[in-house]
């Protein structure tokens, strides 16, 4: 694994993290398959309780459900990112590497797969319930984007989490309501994607998303230090 | 020098309750006599706002010393401000049902509201899931300060992102500044703002005393 981070750049020790990271992902099948028959799980129960009026399902209620089912599967996914590592693993990369850049590596890891499953759950969604969408290629952008800034929030919330005593809805009722400044901005942005009716995609309402993931990702970076101490 | 202090927030407070109800209010049609509301729900929620500073200022503090005074400031700061945000919550709730008609709306500014108490109730429940001391304090002190920022972004931000909003200053409805010029609110007002976090503070105070002189004795 690790050969000798000390002597690598920042750079370099970030790939490795990052490149250690999928590995291990892609050793335990059981753990990326339990998230992607999560997802379809979830996407297969709206399906479902939707029943008969899924032709009727349109618009702003097709869009906040599909939004919901990506929350609550990066909520899933994140939720277990700093449970995995054995104590010993975890004194291992203490000494190995600064605090930063390990959160850096999971922050990556995290928005990859929470982009993944993103779009795999907005592919079923379409495929079972239909897509509305009239812009694909912004609302592709705008589930990509939101993942990723999702990912910066949810990554922090989950190291707190790990440090607390182990508690199932801890990292729910955390989340929630610091994810929701950012879920209602995507959603916004999204149904401008919905509607195709602005071809430009800044002008619909990224920057505020983008600010607020730059305030995210840099209050993650400056505290994850503190958590990462004990 | 205490005395005085809470000798200026009793005045303060009696003040802003007498006056409040009591002094001449513009006329304005639906809000009629609710106009009164500004000195005690916006005040109040001017209070909570200034607390949860005082629990970020004492949070990063404790993250750059490790003090447990800084810790027990920020933990009442943050309870003396939730309760500050409740009072806010009840008497907007009581406004609202006088002028729109109804408890409680889905406007994107009592949404924000509501997602703000969530996200400080939710650091009570970080509080109690430690059983270490240390590594609670420090902890709460991160969610904390990732918690401020992102309570701004809802309070402040997101409402007037919104495109329409029923809550006076936001999506284009006058706010109290619109009837500032009238003074006979400003001289309630301004006291207001002082008296409802001066309690906050006052409150505050006397929780980190107690708490000091409980883990002395046990000491």
């Amino acid at each position: 694994m690790a050969q000798q981070p000390q002597l690598l750049t920042p750079l370099g020790t970030l790939w490795l993290l990052l490149r250690h990271e999928v590995e291990q992902e892609w050793r335990q099948k059981a753990t990326v398959g339990g998230l992607l028959l999560y997802a379809a799980g979830a996407v297969f129960i709206c399906f479902a309780s939707i029943g008969m009026q899924v032709g009727m399902l349109k618009g702003p209620i097709w869009n906040s459900l599909i939004w919901i089912i990506l929350l609550f599967t990066s909520l899933t996914a994140i939720g277990r990112s700093f449970g995995n590592a054995s104590r010993g693993t975890q004194l291992y990369y203490y000494t190995m590497v600064p605090a930063s850049t390990f959160l850096v590596a999971k922050m990556l890891y995290n928005s990859l797969m929470t982009s993944a499953l993103g779009l795999l759950s907005l592919l079923l969604f379409s495929l079972m319930i239909g897509n509305p969408v009239a812009n694909h290629l912004h609302y592709i952008l705008t589930v990509i984007l939101g993942s990723v800034s999702l990912s910066g929030t949810l990554t922090l919330i989950a190291g707190i989490v790990s440090k607390a005593s182990a508690s199932s809805t801890l990292m729910p009722v955390l989340s929630f309501p610091l994810v929701l400044p950012q879920l209602l901005l995507l959603i916004k942005l999204s149904k401008h994607a919905l509607d195709g009716l602005e071809t430009d995609f800044a002008a619909q309402g990224l920057w505020p998303v983008l600010g607020l993931m730059a305030l995210v990702v840099a209050l993650s970076y400056s505290l994850f230090p503190y958590i990462w101490r004990s | 020098m205490k005395k005085a202090y809470k000798w200026t927030v009793a005045i303060l407070l009696i003040y802003t309750v007498v006056a409040g109800f009591l002094l001449p209010v513009p006329r304005k049609p639906i809000l009629n006599e609710t106009i009164r509301n500004l000195h005690f729900h916006v005040p109040m929620w001017f209070g909570m706002t200034i607390l949860f500073t005082v629990a970020l200022w004492h949070s990063i503090r404790y993250l750059r010393s490790g003090k447990d005074y800084n810790d027990i400031v920020a933990r009442e700061a943050t309870h003396s401000g939730i309760l500050l945000g409740c009072l806010g919550l009840l008497t907007g709730s009581v406004w609202a049902r006088f002028t729109w008609g109804t408890w409680w709306t889905a406007d994107p500014k009592l949404n924000s509201a509501a997602a703000a108490m969530l996200t400080y109730l939710a650091y009570l429940l970080l509080r109690s899931s430690f059983t270490d001391g240390q590594q609670r304090a420090r902890i709460s002190a991160v969610y904390s300060v990732f918690a401020y920022f992102l309570f701004i972004a809802l309070i402040f931000v997101l409402p007037r992102l919104a495109s329409s909003s029923l809550h006076p200053g936001n999506g284009g409805n006058p706010g109290f500044n619109a009837y500032e010029l009238d003074s006979q609110l400003r001289m309630v007002f301004y006291p207001a703002v002082l008296a409802w976090a001066g309690l906050g503070w006052w409150i505050t105070d006397l929780q980190v005393r107690y708490s000091l002189l409980k883990s002395s004795a046990i000491s």
